[in-house]
């Protein structure tokens, strides 16, 4: 287990480290810098190379990786070139979205697929099995961005119910939280039907059966536990592909979350915001991976006791 | 993404499901394909894709470019143009099946490079162990988990849009996947009896590595593709949906929904079609993957 | 609503009562107004009767009654916008604009792009009402010297910044001399060529020295660019101004500026009013705060305010139009603006590809169809642009309609004439070179659009392009970074469209902002007048000359223009919007409740 455990910090760190130079070099390599942004684009030419020395632009690129990353650990995170906010006034604002629409998407997804996932196990090849299933395989192939139109259109348009983009209380919050559900709640959907099918095919089961418990116990004190373990290691790639996807489903509906600032902060050339964010998305994708590796490992014996 | 859970359940149950390994799965499951009803579907639209994919443009009545401003916003069923046209009066059917091409063209595209080099390395990191394996392994997990669209982000901020940042942050990342299933399934393989016995017999590594281990993991491995090429297909669509991928007047299936998006009240079809499209194409892939899936693995389709 | 007039050679005419009936209609201008305008226009009282009959009532009136008694208009009962009659203006409230673009710093001297916040937080000098007159905003009154070389302000006394300063002359003297200094990135420096010198006499006296005689002066103060902000903040903050902070003299203050997201504003409590004519409120403004939000997507514009998400719009996107105009809860006001999208093709960068010869410049633009890209991208909403101006400008010429005419053939051949031949691939090449080469457009999905139909209609005449588009950050990185790029379209938005379509087209003012590198002496001739003119019939004769070179030397190959199209809802009041200035103005603007 200890060992185990040293070698997915080792990878985490190694990611991080590699992913910082990774962000920092593509970053620059785009065209266009912050000087046009900053300054003026109509500003002489050397207006514009006063900015970039001053700013330290100027600078061979592996220079200002080290500058940067110095900045860093000494707990200076840089300020927006745009709007001059600090990172961590943007990460107060943008994460607390964020983490609003993912925590809701998450939830949502949970708490539909995991009662439901159950159902079709339990009640396996009646209608509730195959309308689920159906509904999963739909689910994983609507892509999330054309779901959003449609919901758009059939809410915002057609009924007026809700709004069709923007932030940032419950009504807002609905359309791009269901969007950003679907496709995890479709998969986690058949991931506990599957475990769940796994479990209840085991001879342990047969022997609860034999000894006459009733169906439900076995059902939810037995089966459910061991059901739930990789459901629970999902858990940290679901986070993951949250991340991903809510970059999409933020700029559709314009909810101001780190993922829509990602994006536009990278269209803009905004260095030290693009960075800085990038590398948070990284390490909160490797550490919930590295969370739920360790989680796994404690769940399955095999590693632990070894 | 629905490949990865997926995976790791899979992966468990194909290890301990391999006591019955035998050479030559590969035609049983062929056999076997024929009779699931799931993947014979599946099948039939990847199939039906692939071709259209292939041949379809040949057929297209206009050319996909061909702008004609006075015979915008046609509907469906119009003389002449069996889709409609679009905003500028470009025939839907002839960009659909360019569309189509290139979403499946870049699929099937990278997933193939990412199932060879994938297979590769997990073949190597799982039939020689020790540092190969540490060194192979080590980069296996630390591409595996990363959000591909953050990547694709990151890419193609730096490129520029366009398919070619596509293509690298999908290959980027999806290799990895392939990667970890296969050293999975040779670490489980290489203790087998068949494997000691040709190594006994003095059989050298690449014969064994392609004759009794290749075989075996391939299902597995043909499994994952069918999601991944459904992954491609998605983000592919998804980032030109955002700007981020083809660029006019690439008629990407996805750019297409994307440019119809602005005339959703107007004139809903030019963005209904191709998000139909994609619909049906990842759906016919699941199929094909879910069918594959429960032919190879015995326990699951018991429980069926 | 079709106007006509039987005089043959009325063309002028009609524009005006056109313009004029469509202001009615919209309700920017009174019943009154419209009749005193209609006399002035020469015509009979009982023909503008009819003609008021006809148009029924600018917003929710009862239909008009025809009125044609033969007395003087001002005894014709005053109706005006039929709200502020009937109800009182509310104080307070938050009201909620949508807008087409992404906010830039709110930086009057080196903003890229000039949005609406900069109506609500700066003053200008003089401004325009919806006449088109000029109108005391900071000053209260102005005159030029006999001989053209001087113009004198009079500043309002007792004005003040945001921040407290005292708004004097010498501030205004300090902006405008920043403006002229090639380090703050003005991109209307030049336009201040002309300008010799400042002389301050007094705290509420502004001397403007001149080198030579400068009518267009006026054009110039009143736009957004020389929009009067506080210099000592604005040096004391560098550049870092107007990220948390703007010193304006304006009826709001800057709350916040979330890139993408939205741009805040509140009303400034010490506000000290306004001298606008027109403005109904001289106090401070009604409204509590104003909040923008960009909303890029096209048809997501409509959509919000359809939906009540946001309460007043500008530039829906075309193809939703008819859609409000229909809608009973909105009013949709449609004006002409002085906007252009325009192409500029680079002399410099490539010289392979010849863009420095006029004949290719002249088949590029005859292979352009320009009335169809009208018809079916604007549904209508615009007109082709033959020379670089609107038809609707002051100093239109319509000989400019001769050149520039969609002909294909012709493009063809001028390309034969200037030596490029079509190859095995439908190409054009000229020893070995290809018409290859990279069309540069914002993100804007209208732009996209547009620039997608370029490219078709290019491709028929043999040239391959290939489109890129960018953020308008990295756009205006590209195109302004030397050596620039092959050829790029830009959307042009300007009150007094001569003065900035000179920006682009002067020798003087390459590589920024002509970065397509132009140089032709017959504009630059035409340039050299206009700037020269010393009172209203020369501007006019030099406006209308410089359209004419333009369209027929092609410094830059004009496309379209589009119509201005602002939505509100109806329970908003006081929001005037009108063709001279790029933006309403907040002051007189509240919320029913």
């Amino acid at each position: 287990m200890l060992q185990y455990l040293a070698r997915r910090s080792a990878y985490m760190l190694l990611i991080l480290l590699l992913s910082s130079v990774g962000v920092f070099y593509s970053l620059r390599f785009a065209p266009g810098d912050p000087s046009g942004v900053a300054v003026s684009a109509f500003a002489r030419e050397e207006v514009r190379e006063e900015y970039r020395r001053r700013s330290g632009l100027d600078q061979p690129v592996y220079k200002q990786y080290f500058v940067y990353m110095g900045n860093l650990f000494q707990g200076d995170l840089g300020k927006s070139l745009i709007t001059g906010k600090g990172m961590g006034e943007l990460l107060k604002y943008h994460g607390k979205n964020s983490l609003i629409l993912g925590f809701a998407a998450l939830g949502l997804s949970y708490l539909i697929a995991v009662p439901l996932g159950v159902l079709a196990a339990w009640r396996r090849n009646t209608w509730i099995d195959q309308a689920s299933m159906g509904g999963a395989v739909i689910g994983m192939g609507v892509p999330n961005f054309w779901l959003a139109l449609l919901l758009v259109w059939l809410f915002s348009l057609q009924l007026g119910l809700l709004p069709s983009a923007g932030c940032c209380d419950g009504k807002h919050l609905i359309l791009p939280a269901v969007v950003l559900a679907a496709e995890g709640t479709a998969v986690t959907l058949r991931m506990v039907r599957a475990s769940m099918l796994e479990q209840l095919g085991q001879d342990f089961v047969r022997t609860l059966r034999a000894k006459g418990l009733p169906e439900r116990r076995i059902l939810g004190r037995h089966v459910l536990r061991n059901a739930l373990i990789p459901v629970i290691s999902l858990t940290g790639l679901r986070l993951g592909w949250i991340v991903g996807y809510a970059l999409i489903v933020e700029t559709i509906f314009r909810w101001p979350g780190v993922g829509y600032l990602l994006v536009d902060s990278v269209l803009r050339r905004d260095y030290p915001t693009a960075q800085f964010f990038s590398l948070l998305l990284v390490f909160f994708v490797v550490s919930a991976n590295w969370l739920a590796d360790i989680a796994y490992g404690l769940a399955n014996p095999r590693i632990r006791r070894a | 993404m629905s490949a990865f859970p997926e995976e790791r359940a899979l992966w468990e149950q194909r290890v301990a499901s391999l006591e019955a390994a035998s050479p030559s799965r590969l035609g049983e499951a062929w056999r076997q394909l024929a009779r699931n009803k799931l993947a014979l579907t599946g099948s039939a639209i990847a199939a039906f894709f692939l071709l259209v994919a292939i041949v379809g443009p040949f057929f297209a009545p206009h050319d996909y470019a061909e702008q004609s401003l006075s015979d915008a916003h046609f509907l469906p069923l119009s003389e002449g143009h069996l889709l409609g046209t679009d905003q500028l009066g470009r025939d839907t059917l002839s960009r659909l099946l360019t569309g189509i091409r290139i979403s499946v063209g870049v699929g099937f595209g990278t997933t193939l490079i990412a199932l060879v080099v994938g297979t590769i390395v997990g073949m190597a990191a799982g039939y020689y162990r020790g540092r190969v394996d540490t060194v192979l392994n080590g980069f296996v997990e630390m591409v595996w988990g990363f959000p591909l669209i953050l990547i694709a982000v990151i890419i193609i901020g730096a490129m520029g849009p366009g398919l070619t940042g596509v293509v690298l942050a999908v290959g980027f990342i999806n290799w990895a996947g392939f990667a970890r299933i296969v050293r999975g399934e040779v670490l489980a393989l290489r203790e087998k009896e068949f494997v000691q016995g040709a190594k006994a017999l003095g059989k050298g590594d690449f014969f064994i590595m392609s004759r009794h281990l290749l075989p075996n993991v391939m299902p597995s491995a043909l499994v994952m593709g069918s999601y991944y090429v459904a992954v491609a297909v998605i983000v592919e669509a998804g980032l030109s949906f955002i700007g981020m991928g083809a660029q006019a007047p690439l008629p990407s299936v996805g750019q297409m929904v994307a440019e119809g998006r602005n005339y959703l009240l107007y004139n809903h079809w030019i963005s209904t079609i191709p998000g139909i499209t994609i619909v049906l194409l990842v759906l016919g892939l699941n199929l094909l993957g879910d069918g594959l899936r429960d032919i190879l693995d015995p326990r699951l389709k018991r429980e069926r | 609503m079709v106007v006509t007039e039987n005089d043959p050679g009325n063309e002028r005419r009609g524009d005006s009562l056109e313009r004029v009936v469509g202001a009615y209609v919209s309700g920017v201008i009174t019943r009154r107004q419209f009749m005193r305008r209609g006399v002035a226009l020469g015509l009979s009282v009982p023909a503008i009767a009819a003609l008021l009959a006809a148009c029924g009532g600018g917003k929710a009136e009862p239909e008009a009654e025809p009125a044609p008694s033969p007395t003087p208009p001002e005894a014709t009962p005053e109706p005006a916008p039929a709200e502020t009659e009937e109800l009182q203006p509310v104080v307070g409230g938050s009201l909620r604009e949508g807008y087409d673009l992404d906010f830039s710093r709110m930086d009057p001297i080196n903003t890229n792009w000039y949005d609406p916040g900069f109506f609500t937080l700066y003053d200008a000098m003089i401004t325009n009402d919806p006449d088109g007159n000029y109108v005391s905003q900071l000053a209260e009154s102005w005159e030029f010297s006999a001989d053209g070389l001087s113009a004198t302000f009079k500043i309002r006394p007792g004005l003040a910044f945001h921040s407290g300063r005292a708004l004097t002359s010498t501030a205004i003297k300090e902006v405008y001399e920043t403006i002229q200094d090639p380090k703050s990135g003005s991109p209307l420096g030049s336009l201040a060529s002309p300008i010799a010198g400042y002389e301050t006499p007094d705290d509420t006296t502004l001397v403007v020295k001149l080198n030579h005689p400068y009518y267009d002066l006026l054009n110039v103060v009143k736009t957004g660019y020389w929009r009067i902000v506080n210099t000592e903040t604005r040096t004391r903050l560098g550049e870092d101004y107007a990220k948390n902070e703007v010193d304006g003299s304006g009826p709001f203050t800057f709350v916040e500026w979330i890139p993408g997201d939205h741009v805040t504003v509140k009303r400034w409590d010490d506000y000290p009013g306004s001298t606008v004519p027109y403005f109904e409120n001289t106090g401070t403004a009604y409204l509590d705060e104003i909040r923008w939000t960009p909303i890029l997507e096209a048809a997501q514009r409509a959509i919000q305010i359809e939906g009540g998400e946001i309460d007043t719009l500008h530039a829906p996107a075309f193809q939703d139009v008819d859609r409000l105009t229909q809608n009973p809860d909105l009013n949709v006001l449609t004006f002409a603006e002085w906007s252009g999208y325009i192409l500029t093709t680079n002399f410099k960068k490539n010289p392979a590809l010849e863009f420095a010869d006029l004949k290719v410049r002249q088949a590029i633009s005859h292979a352009v169809d320009r009335q169809s890209i009208v018809d079916s991208l604007l549904f209508g909403h615009g007109e082709p642009l033959y020379g670089p101006i609107t038809s609707a400008d002051l100093y239109y010429n319509p000989e400019v309609e001769q050149y520039n005419q969609f002909d294909l053939a012709m493009a063809q051949d001028l390309m034969g004439q200037a030596g490029w031949k079509p190859g095995a691939d439908g190409i054009l090449a000229k020893g070995g070179q290809k018409q290859k080469f990279d069309l540069t457009i914002d993100n804007e999905s209208f732009s996209k659009e547009l620039g997608a139909v370029i490219q078709a209609q290019l491709k028929e005449l043999g040239m391959d392009v290939g489109v890129q588009s960018y953020d308008r950050g990295t756009f205006f990185s590209k195109i302004l970074d030397e050596p620039g790029v092959d050829m790029s379209m830009f959307f042009y938005l300007w009150p007094v469209p001569v003065d900035v379509v000179i920006l682009f087209t002067h020798t003087k003012t390459i590589p920024v902002p002509n970065w397509g590198y132009a140089s032709i002496p017959e504009v630059d001739a035409a340039i050299d007048t206009w700037q020269n003119a010393a009172n209203a019939e020369e501007l006019q004769a030099a406006g209308q000359g410089f359209h004419l070179a333009v369209a027929q030397h092609l410094p830059i190959v004009p496309v379209v223009n589009r119509k201005k199209i602002w939505v509100h809802r109806k329970n908003v009041h006081g929001w005037i919007p009108h063709q001279w200035n790029l933006y309403p103005y907040y002051n007189d603007v509240w919320l029913e409740a």
